[in-house]
C-alpha cells in the first residue's frame, strides 16, 4: 500500500525544483508555520523560550552569542542543530508534540539556510502587484493564458485542445446560469462557435438566472437560512435579503459596493430601505430562545459569527481563532481580534432571539423581484395549500378522519335533528368552554359598572359570528366602537348577530355591565358571561384574558391599545355554578357547525366549513390536534404578510447607549477584561485616529484598493466557481496555514484589474471565460493525470459534479418541469415523510413555526432548488446528500463527493423520478421515431449527440424494458400510477429517460 | 485488507494502477472521497473496538435518580442546598432567580448489584444486572448548561455549530467494515416521558468540515429504512440490476473519452446503492430473531420505531460490521414531572438498553464493541419548582456507563461530592470521554486531525483531553 501513499502526498505538495532556488513563502513558511509557530508564532501569550519564527527580526536575533539562523551557514545556526539532535530533550519540535518534521522539511529548511535565508513577509498581506504578463508562445492572447501557460511551458506540458462546441456551450450555461441550455441555444453556437462565443457570454449575463447562480454562490457564504438554526429553530423571513443579492447582481452592482451595503448600509448618510436591508448579511446568523439561555452568551457568539463570517468571506483569515487566545499562526492577537468585535458590538440585537420569525432589529419591505399582487398570490397559494392539508389530513394521520365522521354522523343519525344551525347559537363542545367564566372587576363581584374589552383577530371574513351575553344585571355590548345590543337581564341571555360588523385583522369587543344595587353596599353579586361562537369552528369565552376598567376611559370602545386603566378581568365563578346556573341550557342551541358540514361530501365543503371540521376532529384526536395547530399557526404567520403585503427582513442598526467591549478572558462571556475600541488588526493598521471607528470605517477599508486581502479572495472564489479548485486551494484561508498560491502572479494580476474594473464581477468573469484556459477540453490522457493529478497547472479544463442545485434544476430543466419564477418566499418541494417532525418539537402545547414539514402543491415544487426551504436543523435531504453545507455557518467551500446516497437520490427521489416520466413524455411527443426521440432526450441532458456505441446500448434497454412491462401489465399501472395515459411505451421510455438523468455526463461539468 | 465498502474501487484501482492507465488521481479521488478505506496512518495502535454503539439519552438524565447513589441527599431531604456546595456558578435561566434550592433525594432506590456491588437505582432494574459488564463513571461534566449548546458539544466537541460528529470522525478515520452499509448510521426515538422532547438536529451527526458523506444516515422506521432506498412502484430488483448495468456500460463509454477516474468511483459507488437496497431492509426485517430475543429486548422490539426496535437494530448492524451506531432517544429533560417522566423515560430505555450488552455478550460481540449510554448533562441536586417537582439541568458533574471494546467491567469510576454536585474524584471531562473513545478505536486523539481553517482540527479540541485509564481494560 505504502506506494500509492507516497503518490498521494506528492499530489498535495507543491513541486520543489532542484534547478531554481527556494521562495520562502511556498517552500519554507508552510513549514515553518505547521511545525514551529504554535510555540514560536505570532501568540505572544504561549511563546516558548520567547523566540518567535514569523518575523524577521525574531527568527535571525541573536540569542546571546549564537543565533537560530545564520545565513548561509547551517552549521552556525542553532535551528538546524534543534531539528537534527539526538538529544530527545533538545529536539525540535519537541517529541510530545507528535508533530515531527519530516526528513524532507529538514532538508529544506538545511538547503534555504544554505542559499541564504531569504525571509519575505507573508504573501497575502503584501500589497497586491500587477504583474508583467510572462511572454509565451503565439495561441496566447489572454492575460490568464500567459501565466497559465507560462507554467505548463516550464512543467513542458501543454494547453489541451478547445473543447468540443457542444460542450462549450453547456459549460457556459451551468457555470453561468447553473441550467443546461436547450437544443436551439446548442444549434445556434454551434453553427457558429467562434463568433458568437463571446455574444453567449453577454447573451447569459443578461439572464435573471446569471444573477441566481452568483447569488447561490454567495447564500454559502453568507450561511443564509430560513430557519433560526438553534434549539427549536423555528422559522425567519430573510428571503427577502436573499432578493436583495440576486437584485444587486442583476443590476450589475460593482462589488466594493456590495460588500460595502452587506457590512454598513444602514450607516450610510440616509441610508435606503435598500441599503439598509442589504446588512441582512450580517444578521444571518443563527440565534436560539431556548429556555434557559444565558442572554449575553449567545449575543457574544453572535457577534463572533459576523467577525467569522466577515474575516472568511472577505479577508481569507481564520480570525475566529483569536477570540480565545493570540492566533497561533497568524498575526492577530486576542486584542486584535476584540477590537474588530468592537466594529460590531454596537447593535441591538439581543442574545436571546424572538419565537416564530424575525428578531429586533428589523424592517418591513415590500418584495424587490415580485409584484405586490404575485406576492399575494403566493401568499394565498400557500394558505391554500396549509388548508388543503387541514382539510385532507390523510397522508399524515391515515384514515382516522373517516372514522372519526362516520362515528359522528352514526351518533347523530340517533337523535332527530331538531334546529338549524343558522337560526340558533351553535352547541358548544365542552373543550370550547373550559374556561368560560363569569367574570367581573374584582373576584368578588362588587363594583357598580365594570367596562369590558376583548379583541379578537380574523384571518377571513366567517360567513356568521354570533354572541351570547348575559350579565348580571344588565350589559350594554359594542362591537368596533358600535353600539350593536343589549342584554337586560341575565335570565334571559341575549343573542347578537356579529357578522355585519366584523373585519378581517382585529376586532374589538367592548361590553360595559352594570349593577342594579344602586348603593354597591348590597349582597348581590354583579358578573358579565359571554360566548362568541364563529361559524369556522371556533369559540371566544369570557375568561381572565379578557380585560376590565372600573370606569370609563375615553375610546375605550374602539380598536386599539388597551386605554390606561384596562386589566385582567377577575373570575368570578365558572359557568355553570350556582346562582346562574347553566347560562346555555336557557338557549335553543343548534347543532354545531361542524356536524352540518360533515354531511356534505369533503370536497363540497366550504373552506369555513373544513375548519369547523378540523378543529372538531382536532378535539376528538390527539395527533390531529397537534397537526392542526402548526397548521393554524403556520396559516397565521401566512396571513401577517398576506395583510401587510410585506414581509420583513432582519438588519443591523446602531444602539444609542454605546457598549463597551471588553477583551474577553479565553473569550468567555463573563470574564470581561481590559476595554478596547473598534480598529484594525494591528497588521493592517494605516495609522491611528482619534475618530471612533464604525462598520462604515470597516467596510471603506475592506474595499479600499490598497486592502491586500479583499480582492485577492474574491477574485479566487470566482476562481473555484469556474475552475472547480481556487488558485489558492484552501478559499477560508489565506493565512500562514493556507495553501501557496498554484499561480501567484496570476491571481494577483487578476484582483489587480478586478479592482481597475471598478470591482466588476462580469468583467472578471469574462477575463476568465474568454481565455484559453478555460475553453480547454476536459478530456484527460493517463499521463497527465499522472503529471497533475489535481488538474493544478491546468493543462486542461477541470471536470467535476454539479453543485447540488444544478443536480436537480438541471434534471427539472431537461424533464420541461422547471418553474423559473425569480425571487419571493422559499418554497417546499416534497420530501419524505417525518423527517422535521423527528427531530423537532411538534406536539409541544406552545406553537413554533417550522416544526413540520407541510408540502407545496403546483408550481412551487418545481422552483429552482435555491428557493427551497432552508431548515438548518434539518436541511433538505437531497440538496445534503450532493455536498451542499447546513448553512449554519460561513462556507465558501463544498467537498464533492461521490456516495452511494446521491445514486439513490438520482434512481428513486419521487421528483428525480417524476422528471423521467415527464423527459418520456416530452420526447415521445417530439416525434414518432425511437431514434429521434432517443436523440432529442440525450441531446436535452448532454447538450450532444449520441454515439453509435451509445444508441445501441439504448436501443436494447428500451426493447428489454419494453419487453418486461409488456409482460406484466400491472407493472405499468404501479409504475406510472396516476398518469393519464399509462403506457409500456412511454414506462419503457421513462426508464430510458431515468438512464439519462443518471448518466454522470448528465450530472457532470465537463 | 478485509473486506471494505470500497473494495471494489480498491481491487479496480490496483488493476488499472498496475496496468499503467491509471495514476494518483485515481487514488486521489479515491481518498479524498468519504466512507473510503479510512486513513492510511490509522489505527495508531491496535484497537479494542472495532466499532461503537452510542446511546445517546438527549436531554439531561438524572444522574441522581439513576447512577449516583447520594445517601446524604435522601437524609437532607427538603433541606436547603449548602451555599458551600452550590457555590457560585452559573445556573441557567430557568432556576436562576429561584429563591430556594431544596435538596431533593433519589426518587430511584438504590442498592449494590453483581458481583462488583455496583450501585444502581431501582429505576434501572434491567441494567443493574449487567454492572459486572459496564463502568459507571460518575464524574463526567461539561461548561454547557442547555440542551442546544450541551448535546452539540458533547457530539461534536464545540458548543458552537460547525465542527464533525464523533461518528463523522470515525467514518472518516477509519472508514468502513461493510461494503454494503454506510459507517455512520444514526437511529432516533422519542420517548414517553417527555413528548416532544428537546429538538436534535443534523448537525449532531454532521460531518462538519469533513468530507460531507461522513454524516450520519438515518436509519428510519419509515417505509423508506434509508431515504430514496426503495425502487419506483413496478420495478423488479432483476429489472434494476439490468438497468445499473446499462449504466454502466454508458458510464463506461464515457470514460473512455474523458479519461475522468471519477466515473469509475461513480459506477462503483451506483454498485454499493444496489446492495444497500438489500442490506438495509435486511437489516430491519426481524422475521429472522427468535422470540428469545424479544423476551430479552422486551416485546416493544418488534414496534419499529422505539429505542428497543432500535436497539435490536444496532445489534443487528454490528453483526454486520457498521463501525458508528448512534441512537438518539429524546424526553430526558425532567424539570418537572420528575417521577412520573423520569420512570417512563426508563422504561422505554432499561430493559433494552441491558439487553444490548447482554446479547452483543452472547454474541462474542461485546469484547469488539464500545457501548456508550449517556446523555449531555445530569440533573441539579435541588428542586426545580416544588419539592420534587423536577431538576433543572447540570452540567458540573453527571454520570454515564461504558461497556465493551477496551473497557474495564464492574467498576465505578470517579466520584462526586454528598449531593452529586461538584465532581470529588477524578474527574472526566466531556472531551475525555471522547479521547477514550477513539482510544478504543486505536486512534490517539491528539495525533488524529483535520487541517480546515488552519488548523490541526481534531475531535477533541485545543484544550487539553485526556484518555481516561481507569476505566480501560
Amino acid at each position: 500500500m505504502r506506494i500509492y501513499y507516497v503518490l498521494l502526498l506528492l499530489g498535495f505538495a507543491s513541486i520543489v525544483h532542484a534547478a531554481e532556488p527556494l521562495n520562502f513563502n511556498r517552500d519554507i513558511r508552510p513549514i515553518l508555520s505547521s511545525k514551529c509557530f504554535s510555540c514560536h508564532g505570532p501568540d505572544g501569550q504561549d511563546r516558548d523560550a520567547d523566540y518567535r519564527l514569523d518575523t524577521k527580526e525574531g527568527a535571525f536575533a541573536d540569542l546571546g552569542g549564537y543565533a537560530a539562523i545564520v545565513p548561509g551557514n547551517p552549521d552556525e545556526s542553532e535551528l538546524i542543530y534543534r531539528i537534527t539532535t539526538d538529544d530527545a530533550s533538545e529536539l525540535m519540535p519537541p517529541p510530545k508534540h507528535k508533530n515531527p518534521l519530516t526528513e524532507e522539511e529538514k532538508k529544506l529548511l538545511n538547503r534555504w539556510i544554505e542559499e541564504g535565508a531569504a525571509f519575505a513577509g507573508h504573501w497575502a498581506y503584501e500589497p497586491i502587484a500587477r504583474p508583467e504578463l510572462p511572454q509565451v508562445e503565439a495561441g496566447s492572447e489572454h492575460a490568464i493564458d500567459h501565466f497559465i501557460g507560462a507554467t505548463l511551458h516550464k512543467e513542458q506540458l501543454a494547453f489541451s485542445p478547445e473543447a468540443s462546441p457542444e460542450t462549450l456551450i453547456r459549460r457556459l450555461h451551468l457555470d453561468l446560469t447553473g441550467l443546461p441550455p436547450t437544443p436551439e441555444e446548442v444549434a445556434a453556437f454551434t453553427a457558429d462557435p467562434e463568433g458568437s462565443y463571446e455574444s453567449t457570454i453577454d447573451r447569459l449575463m443578461a439572464s435573471p438566472h446569471f444573477a441566481e447562480r452568483l447569488a447561490l454562490e454567495w447564500l454559502d457564504v453568507a450561511r443564509f437560512a430560513d430557519t433560526n438554526g438553534y434549539s427549536i429553530d423555528d422559522h425567519r423571513d430573510m428571503w427577502a435579503w436573499r432578493d436583495w443579492v440576486i437584485h444587486a447582481f442583476q443590476s450589475g452592482m460593482p462589488y466594493d459596493e456590495f460588500i460595502r451595503l452587506q457590512i454598513a448600509g444602514d450607516l450610510l448618510p440616509d441610508a435606503s430601505d435598500y441599503q439598509r436591508m442589504a446588512t441582512g448579511f450580517l444578521r444571518n446568523s443563527m440565534n436560539t430562545h431556548e429556555g434557559g439561555t444565558i442572554a449575553e452568551e449567545y449575543r457574544v457568539a453572535y457577534v463572533a459569527d459576523k467577525i467569522d463570517v466577515v474575516s472568511t468571506a472577505f479577508m481569507g483569515l481564520t480570525m475566529k481563532c483569536a477570540q480565545c487566545h493570540d492566533h497561533k499562526y497568524d498575526p492577530l492577537s486576542m486584542r486584535d481580534y476584540y477590537r474588530f468585535f468592537a466594529f460590531f458590538n454596537t447593535s441591538t440585537e439581543p442574545g436571546k432571539g424572538a419565537v416564530n420569525g424575525n428578531t429586533a432589529p428589523f424592517m418591513q419591505v415590500a418584495p424587490l423581484l415580485q409584484t405586490a399582487d404575485e406576492f399575494r398570490q403566493v401568499s394565498l397559494d400557500r394558505i391554500a395549500t396549509l388548508e388543503q392539508r387541514m382539510a385532507y389530513p390523510e397522508p399524515l394521520l391515515g384514515d382516522a378522519q373517516s372514522r372519526w365522521e362516520a362515528d359522528v354522523l352514526a351518533k347523530r343519525g340517533a337523535q332527530a335533528v331538531k334546529k338549524s344551525v343558522a337560526e340558533h347559537f351553535p352547541n358548544p363542545s365542552k373543550h370550547d368552554i373550559r374556561d368560560l367564566s363569569w367574570i367581573w372587576s374584582d373576584v368578588s363581584g362588587k363594583g357598580l359598572q365594570a367596562w369590558f374589552r376583548k379583541r379578537f383577530d380574523l384571518d377571513r371574513l366567517p360567513t356568521r359570528a354570533q354572541i351570547l351575553v348575559s350579565c348580571d344585571n344588565e350589559a350594554v355590548i359594542y362591537l368596533n366602537g358600535k353600539k350593536i345590543g343589549e342584554n337586560p337581564d341575565w335570565r334571559s341571555p341575549t343573542i347578537l348577530d356579529l357578522t355585519p360588523h366584523l373585519k378581517t385583522g382585529g376586532n374589538q369587543l367592548a361590553i360595559v355591565g352594570k349593577d342594579w344595587d344602586e348603593t354597591g353596599q348590597g349582597q348581590g353579586v354583579a358578573a358579565l358571561l359571554a360566548l362568541i361562537a364563529i361559524s369556522d369552528g371556533t369559540f371566544i369565552a369570557s375568561d381572565k384574558t379578557w380585560k376590565v376598567a372600573k370606569k370609563e376611559l375615553p375610546g375605550w370602545q374602539n380598536l386599539g391599545g388597551d386605554p390606561k386603566g384596562f386589566e385582567a378581568a377577575q373570575v368570578v365563578k365558572k359557568h355553570g355554578s350556582a346562582p346562574w346556573g347553566n347560562v346555555l341550557s336557557r338557549v335553543e342551541l343548534g347543532e354545531p357547525a361542524y356536524i352540518q358540514a360533515l354531511s356534505k361530501a369533503r370536497s363540497d365543503r366550504s373552506v369555513e366549513e373544513q375548519y369547523a371540521v378540523a378543529a372538531a376532529f382536532a378535539k376528538a384526536n390527539g395527533d390531529m390536534k397537534k397537526l392542526y395547530d402548526s397548521l393554524k399557526g403556520e396559516i397565521k404567520v401566512q396571513r401577517r404578510s398576506l395583510r401587510s403585503g410585506k414581509t420583513s427582513v432582519m438588519v443591523m442598526d446602531e444602539s444609542s447607549q454605546p457598549r463597551d467591549t471588553p477583551i474577553l478572558d479565553r473569550g468567555a462571556y463573563d470574564q470581561p477584561g481590559e476595554i478596547v475600541t473598534a480598529a484594525l488588526p494591528e497588521v493592517f493598521d494605516t495609522g491611528s485616529s482619534d475618530q471612533r471607528l464604525t462598520r462604515l470605517d470597516l467596510a471603506e477599508w475592506l474595499v479600499d484598493p490598497s486592502n491586500p486581502l479583499t480582492a485577492r479572495v474574491t477574485v479566487n472564489r470566482y476562481w473555484q466557481m469556474l475552475f472547480g479548485t481556487g488558485i489558492v486551494k484552501t478559499t477560508e484561508d489565506f493565512g500562514s496555514q493556507g495553501e501557496w498560491p498554484s499561480h501567484p502572479e496570476l491571481l494577483d494580476w487578476l484582483a489587480s484589474d478586478f479592482i481597475a474594473s471598478g470591482w466588476d464581477v462580469r468583467h472578471l468573469l469574462k477575463r476568465m471565460l474568454l481565455s484559453r484556459t478555460y475553453r480547454q477540453s476536459s478530456d484527460v490522457s493517463s499521463d497527465l493525470l499522472d503529471r497533475d493529478p489535481y488538474n493544478r497547472l491546468l493543462a486542461r479544463a477541470p471536470r467535476y459534479r454539479l453543485p447540488a442545485e444544478s443536480v436537480r434544476d438541471n434534471a427539472l430543466v431537461i424533464a420541461g418541469l422547471m418553474d423559473d419564477t425569480l425571487g419571493g418566499p422559499s418554497v417546499y418541494p416534497p420530501q419524505p415523510k417525518g423527517l422535521w417532525k423527528e427531530v423537532s418539537h411538534f406536539g409541544h402545547p406552545s406553537f413554533f413555526t417550522s416544526q413540520h414539514f407541510y408540502a407545496d402543491q403546483g408550481a412551487p415544487v418545481y422552483r429552482r432548488s435555491m428557493y427551497t426551504f432552508w431548515k438548518r436543523t434539518s436541511p433538505p435531504p437531497v440538496m445534503t446528500a450532493f455536498d451542499a453545507p447546513n448553512r449554519e455557518t460561513c462556507a465558501v467551500r463544498r467537498s464533492l463527493t461521490n456516495t452511494p446516497l446521491q445514486a439513490l437520490a438520482l434512481m428513486n427521489e419521487p421528483q428525480f423520478v417524476e422528471a423521467s416520466k415527464a423527459l418520456a413524455q416530452r420526447m415521445l411527443d417530439h416525434s414518432s421515431e425511437f431514434s429521434e426521440q432517443l436523440a432529442f432526450g440525450f441531446q436535452l441532458a448532454t447538450a450532444r449527440d449520441l454515439s453509435a456505441e451509445e444508441y445501441a446500448v439504448f436501443e436494447k434497454a428500451y426493447q428489454r424494458q419494453l419487453a418486461y412491462f409488456k409482460e406484466a401489465p400491472d407493472r405499468v399501472d404501479e409504475f406510472l400510477a396516476g398518469h393519464a395515459q399509462p403506457s409500456a411505451e412511454l414506462a419503457a421510455m421513462s426508464s430510458l429517460t431515468s438512464l439519462i438523468l443518471n448518466l454522470d455526463e448528465t450530472i457532470t461539468r465537463e | 485488507m478485509t473486506d471494505s465498502i470500497f473494495s471494489l474501487n480498491r481491487r479496480s484501482f490496483l488493476t488499472t494502477a498496475a496496468s499503467g492507465s491509471l495514476g494518483g488521481m485515481a487514488l486521489g479521488s479515491l481518498m479524498a472521497k468519504p466512507n473510503a478505506l479510512g486513513q492510511p496512518n490509522l489505527p495508531h495502535f491496535p484497537a479494542k473496538a472495532k466499532r461503537v454503539i452510542y446511546l445517546f439519552m438527549s436531554g439531561g438524565p438524572s444522574h441522581i435518580d439513576l447512577l449516583d447513589y447520594k445517601p446524604t441527599m435522601i437524609e437532607r431531604h427538603g433541606e436547603e442546598l449548602p451555599d458551600s456546595v452550590r457555590g457560585t456558578q452559573r445556573v441557567t435561566g430557568m432556576t436562576a432567580k429561584q429563591s430556594s434550592f431544596p435538596v431533593c433525594g433519589s426518587l430511584g432506590k438504590f442498592a449494590q448489584h453483581g458481583q462488583s456491588g455496583t450501585w444502581m437505582s431501582d429505576l434501572l432494574p434491567y441494567t443493574s444486572k449487567i454492572v459486572d459488564d459496564i463502568a459507571v463513571v460518575n464524574s463526567m461534566h461539561t461548561e454547557a448548561i442547555n440542551h442546544d449548546p450541551g448535546i452539540t458539544y458533547i457530539n461534536t466537541g464545540s458548543q458552537i455549530p460547525g465542527q464533525p460528529s464523533a461518528g463523522a470522525w470515525a467514518s472518516y478515520g477509519l472508514g468502513s467494515e461493510n461494503r454494503n452499509m454506510p459507517s455512520y448510521v444514526v437511529l432516533l426515538s422519542q420517548g414517553n416521558g417527555k413528548n416532544p422532547g428537546q429538538p436534535i438536529f443534523s448537525r449532531l451527526w454532521g460531518s462538519g468540515f469533513l468530507p460531507s458523506s461522513h454524516q450520519g444516515v438515518l436509519l428510519r422506521s419509515a417505509d423508506d429504512p434509508v431515504l430514496y432506498l426503495k425502487d419506483p412502484p413496478g420495478i423488479s430488483r432483476q429489472n434494476r440490476r439490468a438497468q445499473l448495468d446499462d449504466l454502466a456500460s454508458l458510464n463506461r463509454l464515457k470514460y473512455q473519452s474523458s479519461g475522468d477516474p471519477e466515473i469509475e468511483t461513480r459506477i462503483a459507488q451506483y454498485e454499493m446503492a444496489f446492495r444497500m437496497q438489500a442490506a438495509a431492509p435486511e437489516i430491519a426485517d426481524l422475521s429472522d430473531e427468535p422470540e428469545s430475543t424479544f423476551a430479552l429486548y422486551g416485546e416493544e422490539a418488534r414496534q419499529p420505531g422505539t429505542y428497543a426496535y432500535n436497539c435490536l437494530l444496532s445489534r443487528r448492524m454490528a453483526e454486520r460490521d457498521v463501525r458508528f451506531i448512534q441512537l438518539f432517544h429524546r424526553g430526558w429533560d425532567q424539570h418537572g414531572s420528575l417521577q412520573r417522566d423520569l420512570s417512563a423515560q426508563c422504561k422505554d430505555t432499561d430493559q433494552a438498553s441491558a439487553a444490548l450488552v447482554t446479547d452483543l455478550k452472547q454474541r462474542g460481540l461485546l469484547k469488539d464493541t464500545l457501548v456508550i449510554w449517556g446523555g449531555e448533562f445530569g440533573r441539579t441536586a435541588y428542586s426545580q419548582g416544588g419539592l420534587g417537582n423536577g431538576r433543572d439541568h447540570h452540567g458540573r458533574s453527571f454520570s454515564m456507563w461504558m461497556a465493551g471494546g477496551g473497557i474495564k467491567g464492574g467498576i465505578t469510576y470517579g466520584a462526586t461530592d454528598d449531593y452529586a454536585y461538584n465532581i470529588a474524584k477524578d474527574p472526566v471531562h466531556i472531551r475525555d470521554l471522547n479521547a477514550t473513545m477513539l482510544h478504543c478505536l486505536g486512534i490517539d486523539h491528539e495525533r488524529f486531525t483535520y487541517r480546515f481553517q488552519g488548523l490541526e482540527q481534531r475531535l477533541t479540541g485545543v484544550e487539553h483531553a485526556h484518555v481516561v485509564k481507569g476505566v480501560l481494560s
